[in-house]
């Protein structure tokens, strides 16, 4: 009580008592007992002088005389009353109000004069006469009958029943509690008219006294069950819920994978509004069986019934019925209280507004007293800015502000201190007073604690139920098998207390040997102790329900959820500086260093880089690939992992995991986007790779984005952090090996490597197709080849043709040739012709492709200059049907096409001549500055194959070429085909062409979406399951 | 910390595309107009020229003369090797293709086998910008090079990868790119040989010097097949001034006695004529001075 409204009380006081005939002795007693239960002795007597004062004790007679003009009174108390009014609460106003009956009651004289004045002040206060009345009669009337008020709940041992009044029914009682309710500011008063020693809070109730009964308080009776704030609040609460639930369990147990029993057996049944605690030794299978109740495992054998409904085999039906509060920490430690609050409230209620939302969420904090935390971050454990007991208030805010039907909560006080303790019990006594169900494991509780509860299931080592029922009666039937004297007391009987241990005691109590020492052999088998339940007890089970439970849930969409999902996660993220400056500076300081080591500089003794002569490029290409990968790896990795616990919560509310996975995957994609950029705009500056920055980005963003969805994998496949570690190295070597980079692909172990195409499992690596993509791109579509290359490309094809591939196609002509002469069949040759009809089939189609794309876009002139050449019918030659003619045929056909690549190459050489000459007398400084700038020497000498030995291949009946790669059209087998050779520049599908670079990307995009389905799926975590059942069977 | 961070970001990101734009603005000027691409379609007779390309050089020629003198070698006779990758054209490719081949003619009879893969990278990367590049068997010529032996086989598969190259241009109708290459080769043997004389002077070397007028009027002959092309037109007018300088040579033949030898157990017939060539020091001076000058703006182009 503040200074302030203990002197306006005062104030108060006096002029209240000295009406009529003036201060009486009790009234004089009341106010010293009043200030001797608020203050310090010394502080008492100075108040008790300002009480004198104005009640006119210490005047003269003279002034005594005028003690009777109440005008000035009154004028005095509305002065009072208005300075009052702007420093006090509405609670505390009606705590006044309440003092000012009471010291009128002390001597039971309620005059006109006095009441006139209460009167007032109640006007004043703006106190409702409704309330003002029932304060009233509850501070005058004494007798219960008088009492029978809506707003009054009356504890005695009578079995008298009330019209309006509130009863709780208790054991041995001499007179009537009662407790007053004013509805407007929720608060409770207290007063006890018997003789008996009562406790409130620990303290004794005087019986002339009004008591705040305030939140948490606790009656402690002589003897029964002590009335707890929340027995009362649900008194008054319980016209309000109306919903029911029946909770019937039967015969459940539940067998884990390694076929070990976690619970046998498990029955009992529950209606709504209880408390139901859990309790066993370590080991007994608590957290099993909560696991069971609430519907996160599917019993071996049993089932759980809810209001009709099969929890395990109907869950759709219960969706948002049940609620769990795991013993881990759900929080999200970078985010505030209030945020993390908040944020969850917004996922279960779609309907509210953020308003709406808010101030629920406010209020939820001040019931859990959090509010003066609200704004702190939550922090890690280790690094914590709010207490233990405070995180775990918290966690049980999560659920609270959704009020679920039925709640499961997994140890909340384990950890925290016995106030914290018992507050969180409170809370929750208070949950399921209103009409929850809730069921609680519990481990060592307090007497206290242990006595909330409505029920009690405890169990055994082994997962035997050995007792359900009252938590006293529980003792009770402990001590009585244990044959204890006093087996008939639960509590003590001087102080209440119930010793939970001694349950245990009793349970786990060993054998003990010749010497006196304990051995490992238990006095009662868990078989035993179930057996003896089962013979003592029969529960009954609640009649089933039949409507629908009371959800409490309203999800909102799957696009409001992303958007939650997102914010939550983004400001999450940026709260955390490190984090975001990490992030944020890793990219351009690696960007920085690989560029900065790699600007080589030819000659020694010049100072000016030059692009085109720096060798790195293609390291640089694929070291930039690697570091995506990396980045992108490293900021996802973690991710599902950190939040799995939160996940598992929020499965309970059903919401959507596609919503969640897509808002964290932006999240990624935006960080991934952003490093990439800051490290090309880095690296490419220094390195001087001019206009291509773009497409570096969005290569290396793509592999990043790639890494995200890989490392989400990996973070929801694997359990901890250093697995997701330790795995990443064996990803990424894989990746560097298979990139092509490192180790051309023609020179690998034969069993993967192919001449032909790139091998099928470095098809699957990202590696390959983004350094592809990056040194195709680069090479071809840089500012100055670009201008070359259509017509190098068909240069390049003439010149093989005629220099490596015609020859080869000749000489096996003339093996079939001669051996048809000499054996008039094709035999031992018949592989070559085979070849060459293959070949032949493929020529076909390259001729075609560059007739439509080279030779339609010339002029007129080089058409007729250039005559493409086709072979009809080469489907029809076997070595069967093989003949001289057809030999002559395919002969005929060998020479024009050779004119044919002749002149193309004549056309397309002399095109590309004339483009040279035309820049070397016209732009000769801009062409040397763009041959600098824009081509690069390295790239192109492995674009080339510059030092290739073999230049033609055979490999299954197919010449392969060897030289070229960046000027070699891919042939397809079929339609679908779309694999080709490495550093093709384009790529074939459908019976189109795409450029090698967006092909690419797209391929990059397919196998992200395909590690997003995988995601979504769990695909990786199935089969790592399924490998491991196997090991067991 | 943060704001200026995503401000620092923005920024960048204006400069960043600022900068892309740019580039792509300059980028239209670095193009070739339409009607360049189709010019000079050139239409050559070919059959004629054959022979007289056959007869007119070696690249290892005048090199075994110098080295037959006892002259001592110098390096600084040879053409630099470092522009090679800026040899745009093909024409400029396939001149200096000869050229090289003289100087690795040069390096092989002196056994310089560590300069002599600088040569052979070089002859490499232009025979294959000229896509020749499957007759001159680079590795196996690194190898001997490397090996310090086998200098004749050495000698000899580079002298037939240039004869092969020769025979496969003109073959595939690209005759101007062996003339060039024939051309370079002559003119980097004579400036070989003008230069040895210039330091070192000697009868026999002048003589040979001389003898060149005849085989000049062949190169001339071939060449003049092709001087509708602009860079074929500039390179006759230069050789025009050095046959100039050639006019005043003379050379008379004087007929001898067919003479039967018998040599490795064969008898051939050896016709022994013998050639005179008249050329004063003047004109000797003269023509290493033309030769040099020519030579000198072959390599720089």
């Amino acid at each position: 009580m503040s200074e302030e409204i203990l002197k306006a009380l005062m104030q108060l006081f006096a002029i209240v008592a000295k009406q009529d005939e003036g201060v009486e002795l009790a009234q004089v007693e009341y106010v010293k007992t009043f200030l001797e239960q608020q203050l310090t002795a010394e502080k008492v007597s100075e108040y008790f002088s300002l009480f004198e004062q104005h009640a006119g004790l210490t005047d003269d007679e003279e002034q005594q005389k005028n003690r009777l003009t109440s005008v000035k009174d009154s004028v005095r108390i509305l002065g009072l009353c208005k300075k009052i009014n702007k420093t006090l609460t509405q609670k505390q106003k009606v705590v006044a109000l309440t003092r000012l009956f009471e010291i009128i009651n002390v001597d039971r004289k309620f005059t006109d004069q006095r009441m006139a004045i209460l009167n007032t002040v109640a006007e004043v206060f703006n106190i409702s006469l409704e309330e003002f009345k029932s304060i009233e009669s509850f501070v005058v009337k004494t007798e219960s009958p008088e009492l029978d008020n809506s707003n009054i709940l009356i504890i005695n041992d009578r079995p008298e029943r009330f019209k309006k009044a509130k009863k709780i029914q208790t054991k041995h009682l001499d007179k009537n509690i009662f407790i007053l309710r004013v509805q407007s500011v929720d608060l409770y008063f207290l007063k006890y008219t018997g003789n008996e020693d009562l406790f409130l809070n620990g303290l004794p109730i005087n019986s002339a006294r009004i008591y705040l009964f305030a939140n948490g308080s606790t009656v402690k009776l002589p003897k029964g069950a002590p009335v707890y704030y929340s027995d009362v609040a649900a008194h008054f609460l319980a016209d309000i819920t109306s919903r029911k639930i029946s909770y019937t369990v039967r015969d459940l147990s539940f067998r884990f994978p390694n076929g070990n029993l976690g619970i046998r057996n498990i029955s009992f049944s529950e209606g709504h509004g209880r408390l139901i605690g859990i309790m066993g030794a370590s080991g007994a299978g608590k957290t099993t069986l909560l696991n069971v109740l609430s519907g996160i495992d599917s019993p071996t054998e049993g089932e759980v019934i809810i209001n009709n409904i099969n929890l395990h085999k109907e869950k759709e039906k219960l969706e948002g019925v049940i609620g769990l509060i795991p013993q881990d920490d759900l929080l999200i430690e970078e985010l505030t209280v209030f945020e993390n609050l908040y944020y969850n409230a917004k996922l279960c209620f779609k309907n509210k507004s953020d308003e709406e939302i808010t101030t629920l969420v406010d209020k939820t904090l001040t019931n859990l007293g959090l509010s003066d935390r609200k704004d702190l971050k939550v922090g890690s454990p280790l690094k914590k800015t709010i207490s233990g007991g405070q995180r775990k208030r918290l966690n049980i805010a999560l659920e609270l502000i959704r009020e679920p039907s039925i709640l499961f909560v997994d140890e909340p006080t384990s950890g925290l201190s016995s106030r914290d303790s018992e507050n969180v019990m409170d809370l929750l006594r208070e949950l399921s007073l209103k009409g929850k169900l809730i069921f609680v494991v519990i481990h060592q509780p307090s007497s206290d604690i242990y006595k909330m509860f409505d029920k009690m299931i405890i169990l055994d080592t082994g997962g035997y139920q050995i007792f359900y029922g009252n938590p006293v009666e529980g003792v009770m039937f402990f001590k009585r098998m244990d044959a204890q004297i006093n087996s008939e007391v639960g509590e003590c009987p001087t102080c209440g207390n119930v010793n939970p241990e001694l349950i245990f005691n009793i349970i786990e109590a060993h054998v003990v040997d010749e010497f006196g020492n304990y051995t490992d052999i238990r006095k009662v088998s868990p078989e035993q102790w179930e057996e003896n339940y089962r013979q003592n007890f029969s529960p009954e089970e609640v009649e089933a329900i039949d409507e629908k439970p009371p959800r409490s849930l309203n999800i909102p969409n799957w696009f409001s959820q992303l958007k939650i999902y997102g914010i939550r996660d983004f400001l999450s993220k940026i709260s955390n500086r490190q984090y975001v400056l990490l992030n944020l500076l890793e990219a351009p300081a690696l960007g920085l260093i690989l560029s900065y080591l790699i600007r080589y500089i030819e000659d020694p003794n010049s100072k000016i880089y030059i692009f085109r002569v720096n060798e790195n490029m293609h390291i640089f290409i694929f070291m930039s690939l690697i570091v995506a990968l990396f980045l992108g790896l490293m900021v996802s990795a973690e991710e599902i992992v950190k939040d799995r616990k939160i996940l598992k919560r929020e499965k309970f509310l059903n919401l959507s995991k596609s919503s969640y996975l897509i808002s964290k995957i932006f999240i990624l994609f935006f960080i991934s986007a952003v490093q990439t950029f800051l490290f090309v705009l880095i690296a490419n500056t220094i390195l001087g790779i001019r206009g291509m920055n773009f497409v570096y980005w969005l290569t290396l963003f793509s592999t990043a984005a790639f890494a995200n969805m890989l490392g989400l994998n990996i973070s929801s496949t694997f359990d901890s952090a250093v697995t997701i570690y330790i795995l990443i190295p064996l990803i990424m070597i894989p990746m560097m090996i298979l990139s092509g980079a490192m180790f051309s692909f023609d020179k690998l172990n034969q069993k993967i490597g192919r001449i032909d195409k790139v091998p099928f499992i470095a098809e699957l690596m990202v590696t390959k197709w983004g350094y592809e993509a990056l040194m195709v791109h680069q090479f071809k579509d840089n500012k100055y080849t670009e201008k070359f290359y259509p017509l190098e490309m068909m240069s390049s094809i003439a010149d093989f043709k005629k220099v490596y591939y015609l020859p080869e196609m000749r000489e096996r002509l003339a093996r079939i040739d001669k051996e048809l002469r000499n054996i008039d069949q094709v035999d031992v040759t018949s592989d070559d012709l085979k070849l060459l009809v293959n070949e032949i089939r493929k020529e076909n189609i390259l001729i075609k492709l560059i007739e439509t794309n080279f030779l339609n876009q010339k002029s007129e002139e080089s058409k007729n200059l250039v005559v493409p050449v086709y072979f009809d019918n080469i489907g029809d030659m076997n070595s069967g049907n093989f003949s001289a003619g057809k030999s002559r045929r395919i002969y005929e056909y060998l020479k024009n096409l050779e004119a044919f690549y002749s002149n193309l190459f004549q056309l397309a050489d002399r095109k590309r001549q004339n483009m040279i000459t035309y820049y070397k007398e016209n732009k000769p400084d801009m062409y040397q500055e763009y041959y600098n700038r824009y081509y690069n020497e390295g790239i192109a000498d492995i674009l080339k194959k510059v030092y290739e030995k073999n230049k033609i291949l055979e490999y299954k009946n197919q010449l392969i070429q060897h030289i070229d790669p960046i000027y070699q059209y891919p042939i397809p087998a079929n339609i679908f085909s779309f694999r080709s050779h490495f550093f093709a520049p384009v790529k074939h599908f459908m019976n189109r062409y795409f450029d090698t670079f967006w092909f690419n990307i797209t391929i990059i995009w397919i196998l992200t979406t395909l590690l997003y389905v995988f995601l979504y799926y769990d695909m990786f975590k199935k089969i790592l399951n399924l490998g491991e059942s196997f090991k067991r069977n | 910390m943060i704001k200026k961070l995503i401000t620092l970001f923005v920024v960048s990101l204006l400069i960043f595309s600022c900068k892309s734009g740019g580039n792509g603005g300059k980028s239209d000027d670095f193009d070739v107009p339409e009607d360049i691409l189709n010019e000079g379609v050139l239409e050559i007779s070919e059959e004629v020229m054959q022979d007289i390309v056959q007869n007119i050089s070696s690249p290892v020629e005048m090199a075994a003369l110098v080295k037959s003198l006892d002259v001592n070698f110098s390096k600084k006779y040879l053409a630099p090797t470092d522009n090679v990758d800026e040899l745009a054209t093909s024409f400029q490719q396939a001149l200096h293709l000869g050229i090289y081949a003289a100087d690795l003619g040069y390096l092989n009879i002196y056994n310089k086998t560590n300069s002599v893969i600088e040569y052979i990278t070089a002859i490499k990367t232009l025979a294959d910008a000229v896509r020749v590049g499957q007759f001159f068997d680079f590795t196996t010529l690194k190898r001997l090079a490397q090996s310090n032996q086998n200098l004749d086989s050495l000698m000899y598969i580079s002298v037939h990868s240039f004869n092969q190259m020769d025979k496969y241009l003109r073959s595939d109708n690209r005759s101007n790119l062996s003339t060039l290459m024939i051309t370079g080769i002559w003119i980097e043997g004579l400036y070989l040989a003008t230069q040895v004389a210039k330091s070192d002077p000697h009868p026999q070397l002048a003589e040979r010097i001389g003898e060149q007028k005849i085989i000049m009027g062949d190169l001339m002959l071939i060449l003049d097949n092709y001087k509708g092309d602009k860079n074929f037109a500039k390179i006759i007018d230069e050789l025009l001034q050095l046959k100039e300088e050639f006019n005043d040579v003379t050379i008379t033949i004087q007929k001898g006695e067919p003479e039967a030898i018998e040599e490795d157990g064969m008898l051939i017939i050896v016709q022994n004529d013998v050639s005179v060539v008249n050329i004063s020091d003047e004109k000797l001076n003269s023509i290493i001075e033309k030769t040099e000058q020519i030579r000198n703006k072959l390599i720089s182009i």
